[in-house]
């Protein structure tokens, strides 16, 4: 029994001192940083500026803070996963991972990522489907838990079928692109890289948010409340640096090189070209959480609701903190760049 | 009429007050009069922008001489990978993985106890190589035929055994999450008892494995049928984590051990039958109860009874082992404790008479890990990087480990307490350092002590 006892004492010790409990510390040595990533180790969106210009390398170097970057093949879960075990401190991701990560563990909404995430839904070329309802009884592949997932069970919802009705494959990654290319399966839901598959005559569409904008998704920035509790003033830095960065790429000017960084991730330039053709960047980048966005996020919760997809629901004003994100705009001076998009996500001048 | 217009005027103006202008100089709409340091920022920000290709028009088009030339390249490529892939790769008809595993070590012990099985000095503790594959790929439904053929070293002689020989058959469907699994695997294989039997070596913590592993015989290959599967899965999509509330295994099973150890056929031309049943707390991903279970195991077999003089005494003799199993495998901190006992028939003289016997065993394993580090997290590991990138973790744990070898004497039992450390610090490569107390009671006064230390360096692909 001695011997258990001093071995079990001595891993103790051995614990406490290697993971430093107790000792409290000014400024975090690393942040770490989640995101989703496709075909390369590079983000989209504002985190695709942020990282590919080294903003947050350059903001935090005089503290001699590392910046981490994890781009999750995985997605909305993976991301999940990593917050849910301490492994990161920033995530953005889609609009129902960060409703589940948040029925489920602490974390807060920031800001905006994304809004207005287009997505398609394409069957093979020589598909005689035409509607929704014409893939009943297809295969379709679904990346469950993630953005994707929810347009999909929205759009099931819509058609007035259920989700049984159809034979859905889980995908995650690129396995549903490979799936699709090699003909297993019947649909797929794609984003921005459905022209793509179009011009290389891979696919058709059938369905998409141009047909329903109010299926169009939202990305956000969140962080764990452990780290902004414990570093609030590196969390508000975080956020001016990104605040600066959608700015970047909301300026009409910098549009063309802010499409060049994005088709570094590996959706081409083309593609990009034509899902942003007459919309302004601002719209898409804004990180203010409007009603637009709100609105999304209510309904989205609901739906998650609804569908059981998250257990036990939660209030999104305790979920969105914008006094970081307020305070960087003020100090910025950038209250009135974006716009205040109502409802129905039409944009008007902010007061 | 007056009023009326003036009201039409403030009206319309109040509307184009409201609209917004996504105009090149709409930064400029609304906002307050930059200051100079504001200023500095945006041109510095701006700056990061210059060396980003893009916004200057590039209106020069492709040529016939341009595309000629990028066709003729294209072809010089394909035509140097075809070569490569003629002459220098290796070829396979069907789907192949090929993998590996090696364990290096280093070992120092204080001596004492007979039957330590640490050597001091260096060795080469294991060895095996592995071709895994797919022989049939279900696109619709994942009824899967898979196989695995692997050769191991045998740990004292170095000769080269078969290790796992075996075909497998998804019998029901494999891509629903949301539908149960059920698998059919004939062939050399492990047998599902317990925990420690099924764990393989590269995730076990501790080097040397549980002494009733080897004592009873559980660690060893067999020849045999497995059916197993799952019921009520429940799914967490928003982490990709999908658990069982049951899974169970039946085998039926030769009992003779693997190939290569000198019983090919079944000697005693009866099967033997293992079951194993495991209770899933099914969760959310983020409940603290997640990877909480309850296992438990049961082995029936016969085997031939010999006397000293190799005569047969009982040649359907039965034997038997039940396990019980308690695990809780979760993110940093974990355990799992495992109780096995044994009825094994042997022969005694009893009044110048060779009879059966059976003499009973029991043993107890518990261990208690932490881990430091992403080794663990599923999604997290499966990263996008460009450079060669791994998370370095660190897996502080203890273990306990009580044979008794006959439970009618109590008073004898060996005891093994290990301290150890792993460090994960490559894809498929750790450090083990594991420090052993092994405590061998003769009798309740009596017993050997003995120190040992061991080092193993484990990596594979």
């Amino acid at each position: 029994m001695k011997t258990v006892f001093r071995a079990l004492l001595t891993i103790g010790v051995l614990t406490t001192l290697l993971s430093g409990l107790g000792l409290a510390e000014s400024k975090p040595k690393v942040i770490r940083i989640g995101c989703t990533g496709s075909n390369r180790p590079i983000p989209g969106n504002t985190f695709g500026i942020l990282n590919q210009l080294g903003m947050l390398e350059a903001e935090f170097k005089k503290d001699n803070i590392k910046i981490e970057w994890n781009v999750f093949k995985g997605a909305g879960p993976a991301s999940n996963e990593a917050l849910a075990n301490g492994a990161v401190d920033f995530v953005t991701f889609g609009d129902l991972p960060s409703i589940i990560g948040r029925a489920q563990g602490k974390i807060k909404f920031l800001a905006v990522h994304e809004t207005r995430r287009a997505a398609y839904t394409i069957v093979q070329p020589d598909s005689k489907a035409k509607t929704i309802a014409d893939l009943k009884g297809k295969k379709w592949g679904v990346s469950y838990g993630t953005a994707g997932h929810l347009y999909w069970s929205k759009l099931v919802d819509r058609a007035g079928l259920k989700e049984k009705d159809f034979k859905a494959v889980n995908f995650s990654g690129g396995d549903g692109k490979a799936a699709f290319l090699a003909k297993e399966i019947d649909a797929l839901n794609v984003g921005t890289d459905v022209y793509d598959y179009i011009s290389l005559g891979q696919a058709k569409v059938i369905y998409g948010t141009d047909q329903a904008p109010d299926l169009k998704g939202t990305a956000g920035l969140v962080v764990t409340e452990q780290f902004a509790k414990k570093y609030p003033e590196i969390t508000y830095r975080f956020v001016k640096t990104y605040v600066r960065a959608a700015k970047l790429g909301s300026d009409p000017k910098n549009r063309a090189k802010t499409l060049t960084l994005w088709s570094n991730t590996g959706t081409s330039l083309s593609s990009l070209k034509k899902e942003y053709n007459k919309v302004p960047l601002a719209l898409i980048l804004d990180p203010v959480p409007d009603e637009y966005v709100i609105s999304h996020l209510r309904d989205g919760i609901k739906f998650s609701k609804e569908k059981r997809i998250i257990r036990k629901d939660f209030d999104l004003n305790q979920w969105i903190d914008t006094s970081y994100l307020n305070r960087a705009l003020k100090e910025l001076k950038l209250e009135k760049y974006w716009p205040a998009s109502d409802v129905n996500g039409t944009p008007t001048a902010r007061r | 009429m007056r009023l009326l217009l003036v009201q039409l005027l403030l009206l319309m103006s109040l509307f184009s007050a409201n609209s917004y202008t996504f105009a090149a100089d709409a930064e400029t709409e609304g906002t307050a009069p930059e200051s100079a340091e504001d200023q500095v920022q945006d041109s510095d920000d701006q700056k990061l922008f210059g060396t980003v290709a893009g916004g200057e028009d590039n209106s020069a088009a492709v040529t016939q001489e341009d595309l000629d030339g990028l066709k003729s390249e294209l072809n010089v490529l394909r035509e140097q990978w075809q070569r490569k892939l003629d002459k220098g790769t290796v070829q396979s008809t069907r789907n192949l993985g090929l993998s590996g595993n090696f364990q290096v070590r280093y070992g120092a012990s204080g001596g004492g106890t007979s039957g330590t099985p640490v050597t001091d000095g260096f060795g080469v503790s294991q060895v095996q190589l592995g071709f895994k594959g797919n022989l049939y790929r279900d696109y619709d439904q994942g009824k899967n035929i898979d196989y695995s053929f692997s050769l191991t070293t045998d740990k004292n002689s170095f000769t080269i055994l078969p290790n796992d020989v075996w075909l497998s058959y998804n019998i029901l469907p494999s891509l629903d999450p949301e539908k149960p699994y059920l698998k059919i695997t004939a062939g050399q294989q492990k047998k599902p008892f317990g925990l420690e039997a099924t764990t393989s070596d590269d995730k076990k913590p501790t080097v040397v494995g549980a002494q009733f592993a080897s004592f009873m015989k559980l660690n060893e290959r067999d020849i045999g049928i497995l059916v197993n599967g799952d019921l009520f899965p429940s799914n967490d999509y928003g982490f990709k984590y999908r658990v069982p509330l049951i899974e169970y295994n039946f085998m039926v099973l030769n009992g003779n051990g693997p190939i290569g150890t000198g019983n090919l056929a079944n000697a005693d031309n009866k099967e033997d039958l293992l079951a194993r049943i495991v209770l899933n707390v099914p969760t959310e991903y983020s409940n603290p109860l997640r990877g909480l279970s309850l296992g438990a195991s049961y082995y029936y077999g016969q085997k031939i009874v010999t006397d000293k003089s190799g005569a047969k005494i009982d040649s359907h003799a039965e034997r038997q082992r039940y396990g019980a199993d308690i695990a809780y495998v979760n993110t940093p901190i974990g355990f799992t404790y495992e109780y096995a006992r044994a009825d094994d028939p042997g022969a005694i003289t009893v009044n110048k008479k060779s009879v059966v016997n059976h003499v009973e065993s029991d043993s107890h394993t518990f261990t208690l890990f932490y881990n430091f580090g992403e080794q663990f997290i599923k999604g997290y590991v499966q990263q996008d990087r460009y450079d060669d990138w791994w998370p370095v973790s660190y897996q502080p744990f203890f273990r306990f480990d009580k044979l008794t070898p006959d439970t009618s004497a109590r008073t004898t039992h060996t005891d093994v307490y290990t301290l150890g450390f792993n460090l994960f610090f490559a894809e498929t490569t750790k450090l083990q350092l594991n420090y052993n107390r092994t405590i061998a009671v003769a009798s309740s006064s009596y017993a050997y002590y003995d120190d040992a230390f061991i080092a193993q360096f484990q990596f594979g692909f």
